[in-house]
């Protein structure tokens, strides 16, 4: 994987419940840290795109959908956890 | 989907209480699962089920949100229920609701509003009473909203509350939103405007869209006569007469559509008017503004009552009407003279004349009637009558045949020209007094007025200057341009209106003018010369170049101020001075020149400003011995002080002023730079401007002298150090580090053309003993004479080096063959020996030692081929070759050095060394006197090694002191042997290593060997060489008093190879002097050498000494010394040096056998 690769990520919620307003604000803050310009994000809000939630799958929110790099990775929770994190997404050797 | 069967009431009720504990259970696990991190889960159909904890949350921050957004509002809002109970309150409501009307013990939820607003009394009770009733009405649906504005003054404050009832909910009346927002400030700023609109002078009514009036001023209830209260409300057309309503409607249509200002009188009409309340009307003028405010848009309009202005203009068009009512005289006359008609205003005239209508007038004034007809021209006549005069205009009315007289009081306008013309009178006495000078010129510029100022600044008399041409007069004949300014006012050009230029006196001063000029036009308007004022601002324009110099050269010295402390080269430091005196301080050209000290010449070293060719004449005169003393430069170097020439055209110490006029330079400046009392240079200075340098500037411009003068002082102190670190100080050579350097450099370019290079390094022999004997004054001229010499001869100081206290060191940058270098260095060896070098008035020769390393093969870098050249160095000087190459077998040598070593400790520790002796004789007796012992090495591997082979090892390597010690023991113990066994015993030499004597245990080390007998001292001498006496002669002095003390003899070793001053011979306590082998040698080859050992016996004699002679090998040689009253002889010619066994069988025993080995 290069270095340089873009990450996609797709961050399913469920409105301003505080799970979810805590998942955004850490993804936020993580993409910053260790991804600095080489990231998106799109935020689902599944109350108002249901039909989203239900094509991919997602029956709990919040949920990170990783898109790119490949493999397409999922991530329950409010991604407190940057070690968990970064292992999920395959940085830990990069980041450490 | 078929619905499914219902099940009895019972059993639902328990099935629902487990579902619901399943429901219950799972979400809790769920939660535990999802640690907490889940708020929502969707089932397969895609439902989102939002968790418990997450809902409760979002509800939770919903209401705090709302409560927030009402707590941040400034309003005190409450929310009231349908029968008017408070059941909720914001924070303002909280905090201030005391401040509003509506107060009371209990505002707080659950009471009842309405009951509280029934129950007020006092000031607020009204406000209070409508409030609860507006509230009820809403509350019962009557009205849609209520709103109240009411005061509510505290005895500090004047406050004002909007009250406002909304209802709760859509559809299902609830309850009331009730809110009380302060409007203080509204309510303020309106009540300001009303009192501006009360204090206005003129009358202001204010209108809205439907023209009903809301506000009418104290001066509009005072024109229009109605009560306030009459007005307000009404249509603003009772305030109109009727007639003109209808087209006030449209008007007012109109500006409702297209609002402006309009202020009073900017569109004059006579047709508006007003209606008073009693039906009388007045002229009126009216302004408009519109007026935007919370209640829709408004119309000021302001009113005011120009009845008298129009009285006032109505009289003046009947005057115009009336000529009976003319003030102005107005008469009819016929054409022969009868007056016809005359107003009243004419009644002076008809008195003065005596004559009444329908008379005739007097006889010229018929003359001038009958001119006025026949010509038909107008005719204008002065009458003067009583105190008045008239001026008529006596018009034809050629159809009518009469003449009709328009008379005009012009008695002021007479008088005003009287004043006029006295004035005039004064203003030409002005003229003549005042301090400005005043001219006119015709047109051909010939002076047609001045006055007395003029002539008072130039000198002229008046008759000297009317008629005379301006220009020849006073104009100097280099100003070109005042011909030109002079023509341009002619042509009434306005850039000639004000101009300076200078005029002459007629001393021949020059006075610089600033001329105001007009052109002077005859009266029908030609062109006939010019006037002009003057003012002399001579000293006004010197005052002002004077600041203006004065801050160029601040302005300079600022700049160079700051050069000098950042520069670090002085060539850097003179040009930018020099650029900095031309760019800021306006210098025409500055020239710095510094004195070559060795040449006594002054070279201008930098300089700046555009004359090229100026500059090469001032460099050229510089270089001319003939011409440099008498320039200003070499005056100011000469006097140590600034030279300065303020007219540099007339000044005859300029010696070319005239090239300087060329260059536009008019005065110059020369100052000394000074440094440590001394002149080291000039910086001269030339400016565009005559008289540049006077009093202020030169203290500021020599402080700049002192400023770069103290600079040049700095740099060349910071030169010295950089030069102290690369460069000897004494010779001027090139010090250790940078001769390495440089080599480096040299040996690149051998590399790169394959060619080889070689370090050389030369030893001064016996420089130390010139030092020591003649002092270090001496010795370092010396050292100056050899560093002199060597560059002559290298023809290049860089190749060379001051390496150490008598070493040099040059190097060849190519060489092609060893040979070559060979051949050079004992050419330059010997010319070197041939080469008188003076000191103190006496000739010194010097000779040398040189060893030679080669690149590549001895070194690859400047380090390593440098100590290979002192390896050389070493061992040429150990050895009787003038100069050695350091060769491969050379490195082999020193690796053996070590393995010397180790044998030579070995030596020691065997007893490998061993004493042989060498008699000294005594001349007259042919007898054995003494006998030097020295030491030998027996290496049983190769036998018998020579001293020179291991002396200088053991010296090198601090052996020395053993092997001494035993050598002294070992005499000695000889000694005391030979004595012990009733041998003729003779004394003892023994050699003392320079080492051992600087040694402070030395003498305590010698009495220690002798004090194991009494007689040991008898036996033993020491033998010291001269030059290491002299080393340390107070030292040396004390340790050999020390030595004698203890009954030791000492003798002078090698005397004459060192350079002893005689002084300290004298006091030295010594027995013996030993003459060195090479005089005695030399003394058979000529008078001289003879001469010299002779001087030697006999100054030795004279000092009590005994003399003994070393290195004897011919008879002839013994002959002489005899003759010469030598005492004793050492040498081959009566025994070589002999094992002690030897030496005691040949020489101690009884009858001793000379023998020639």
């Amino acid at each position: 994987m290069s270095r340089r690769a873009m990450f996609k990520f797709r961050l399913f919620v469920a409105g301003d419940a505080p799970n979810s307003a805590q998942a955004i604000a850490n993804l936020a803050a993580f993409c910053r840290a260790h991804l600095p310009d080489r990231y998106e994000i799109e935020v689902v809000d599944v109350f108002r795109e249901p039909k989203r939630a239900l094509a991919e799958g997602i029956f709990m929110t919040p949920t990170l959908v990783v898109l790119t790099p490949p493999p397409v990775r999922r991530i329950v929770g409010t991604l407190s956890h940057t070690q968990t994190v970064l292992q999920a997404l395959g940085l830990l050797d990069i980041a450490a | 989907m078929k619905p499914a069967k219902l099940p009895s009431p019972r059993d639902a009720h328990e099935e629902i209480s487990a579902l619901i504990e399943t429901l219950h259970l799972t979400g809790q696990r769920l939660e535990e699962l999802t640690a907490g991190e889940v708020d929502a889960v969707a089932d397969r159909g895609g439902r989102t089920f939002l968790l418990r904890h997450a809902q409760e949350q979002l509800r939770d921050s919903e209401a705090a949100k709302q409560a927030a957004i009402l707590n941040a509002l400034p309003a005190h809002i409450a929310l009231l229920d349908a029968q008017g109970i408070i059941i909720s309150v914001n924070e303002a409501w909280r905090k201030f609701a005391g401040a509003n009307a509506l107060q009371g013990p209990q505002y707080a939820i659950g009471v009842n509003y309405l009951d509280i607003c029934d129950r007020a009394r006092g000031d607020d009770a009204a406000a209070a009473q409508q409030a609860a009733a507006g509230i009820r009405s809403v509350l019962a649906g009557g009205a849609k909203s209520f709103s109240l504005e009411y005061p509510c003054h505290s005895p500090t404050q004047w406050r004002w509350f909007l009250m406002t009832v909304t209802p709760l909910a859509g559809n299902h009346l609830h309850g009331v939103v009730v809110m009380h927002l302060d409007i203080t400030e509204r309510k303020r700023a309106e009540q300001k405007f009303k009192d501006l609109l009360e204090a206005a002078p003129d009358a202001m009514v204010i209108v809205n869209r439907d023209s009903e009036m809301v506000l009418v001023n104290a001066q509009a209830v005072k024109l229009f006569g109605w009560h306030r209260e009459d007005l307000l409300g009404q249509k603003i057309d009772i305030l109109v007469p009727e007639r003109f309503r209808g087209k006030h409607h449209g008007n007012q249509g109109g500006y409702f559509e297209k609002p402006r200002s309009r202020a009073m009188g900017s569109e004059p009409r006579l047709d508006l008017f007003g209606l008073r309340k009693d039906g009388t009307e007045f002229p009126a003028e009216i302004s408009l503004s519109p007026l935007e405010t919370d209640e829709g848009f408004l119309v000021i309009s302001t009113i005011r009552d120009i009845t008298e202005r129009k009285q006032a203009a109505e009289e003046i068009w009947s005057l115009a009407k009336f000529p009976t009512e003319n003030p102005s005289p107005v008469l009819r006359i016929g054409r022969e003279g009868t007056i016809l008609v005359a107003n009243q205003s004419s009644a002076p005239i008809l008195a003065t004349w005596g004559r009444r209508v329908g008379q005739k007038v007097p006889d010229d004034w018929q003359k001038w009637i009958a001119l006025a007809v026949e010509s038909g021209k107008c005719k204008d006549v002065e009458i003067e009558c009583d105190r008045k005069i008239f001026s008529c205009i006596l018009t034809p009315i050629l159809s009518e045949q009469y003449v009709n007289v328009y008379g005009r009081d012009i008695t002021e306008l007479k008088q005003a020209m009287q004043e006029l013309r006295e004035s005039e009178r004064r203003f030409s006495e002005l003229l003549q007094n005042v301090g400005l000078i005043s001219v006119m010129l015709d047109g051909e510029a010939r002076i047609t007025y001045c006055n007395e100022y003029l002539l008072r600044l130039t000198g002229w008399r008046h008759e000297e200057v009317i008629g005379k041409n301006w220009f020849e007069l006073f104009i100097p004949p280099e100003s070109n341009d005042a011909k030109d300014v002079f023509a341009a006012v002619l042509a009434s050009l306005p850039t000639a209106w004000h101009h300076e230029n200078e005029i002459l006196t007629r001393s021949g001063e020059h006075r610089l003018i600033r001329w105001n000029n007009s052109v002077l036009r005859s009266g029908i308007g030609d062109v006939i010369g010019t006037a002009s004022i003057g003012e002399d601002i001579t000293e006004r324009k010197e005052a002002e170049a004077k600041i203006a110099f004065l801050n160029r050269v601040y302005a300079m010295l600022s700049g160079i101020n700051t050069l000098i402390v950042r520069v670090r080269d002085r060539d850097e430091l003179f040009r930018e001075a020099c650029r900095i005196a031309v760019d800021t301080g306006g210098f025409r050209m500055a020239m710095i020149a510094t004195l070559d000290q060795s040449a006594k010449k002054l070279v201008a070293v930098a300089s700046a400003g555009k004359d090229e060719e100026l500059l090469t004449a001032i460099k050229t005169i510089l270089s001319s011995s003939e011409d440099a003393p008498k320039t200003m430069v070499a005056r100011a170097i000469r006097e140590k002080k600034a030279v300065v020439a303020n007219n540099s055209q007339t000044d005859p110490r300029v010696l070319f002023g005239k090239k300087y006029v060329e260059s536009g330079v008019r005065s110059m400046a020369v100052l000394p730079l000074m440094v440590s009392d001394e002149a080291i240079g000039v910086i001269a200075l030339y400016a565009g401007e005559t008289g540049f340098f006077r009093a202020e500037e030169m203290k500021l411009l020599t402080e700049l002298a002192g400023d770069i003068a103290f600079a040049v002082d700095h740099i060349g102190k910071q030169e010295r150090l950089d030069f102290v670190a690369y460069y000897d100080e004494l010779t001027g050579l090139a010090n250790r580090n940078l001769f390495l350097d440089r080599v480096t450099q040299y040996m690149h370019s051998a590399a790169a053309d394959g060619h080889q290079l070689a370090v050389i390094l030369i030893d001064l022999e016996r420089f130390k003993n010139i030092n020591d004997s003649l002092g270090r004054p001496a010795g370092d001229a010396l050292l100056r004479q050899v560093a002199e010499w060597l560059t002559r001869r290298a023809g290049d100081a860089n190749l060379l080096a001051r390496v150490g206290a008598d070493h040099f060191a040059a190097v060849l940058p190519e060489v092609r063959q060893e040979r070559d270098v060979a051949r050079l260095i004992e050419k330059s060896l010997e010319d070197l020996v041939n080469s008188p070098f003076r000191l103190n008035d006496a000739v010194f020769r010097v000779a040398a030692k040189i060893g030679v390393a080669l690149f590549p093969d001895d070194g690859a870098d400047a380090d390593t081929l440098f100590r290979n050249a002192e390896a050389a160095l070493k061992k040429a000087k150990a050895s009787s070759e003038h100069y050695l190459f350091y060769a491969q077998e050379m490195t082999a040598a020193l690796a053996g050095k070590l393995t010397l070593e180790n044998q030579l400790r070995q030596a020691l520790d065997n007893g490998e060394f061993v004493l042989h002796y060498q008699p000294k004789v005594n001349l007259a007796s042919g007898k054995m006197t003494s006998a030097e012992a020295l030491i030998r090495w027996n290496d049983p591997r190769t036998g018998l090694v020579p001293p020179g082979r291991f002396i200088p090892i053991l010296e090198e390597t601090g052996l020395i002191f053993e092997v001494g010690r035993w050598a002294l023991r070992q005499a000695i113990a000889d000694y005391l042997r030979w004595r012990n066994a009733g041998l003729a015993a003779v004394r003892i030499a023994v050699n003392v290593s320079p080492l051992q004597l600087r040694n402070r245990g030395f003498v305590d080390e010698v009495r220690q060997v002798i004090g194991i007998d009494a007689r040991a001292s008898d036996g033993l001498e020491l033998e010291i060489t001269e030059s290491l006496i002299m080393e340390d002669v107070k030292h040396s002095i004390a340790s050999l008093e020390a030595l004698r003390a203890m009954g030791i003899c000492i003798a002078i070793d090698d005397f004459g190879t060192g350079f002893s001053s005689l002084s300290y011979l004298a006091k030295l306590p010594v027995h013996t002097l030993k003459i060195d082998r090479s005089f005695v040698i030399d003394m058979t080859a000529g008078p001289q050498g003879l001469a010299l050992v002779s001087t030697i016996i006999n100054l030795a004699h004279s000092l009590k000494l005994k003399v003994v002679a070393e290195g004897v090998e011919t008879e002839e040689q013994r002959r002489l010394l005899h003759l010469l009253d030598c005492d004793e002889m050492q040498g081959y010619l009566f025994s070589k040096p002999v094992p002690g066994d030897t030496f005691e069988t040949r020489f101690l025993a009884p009858h001793p056998v000379p023998a020639v080995s």
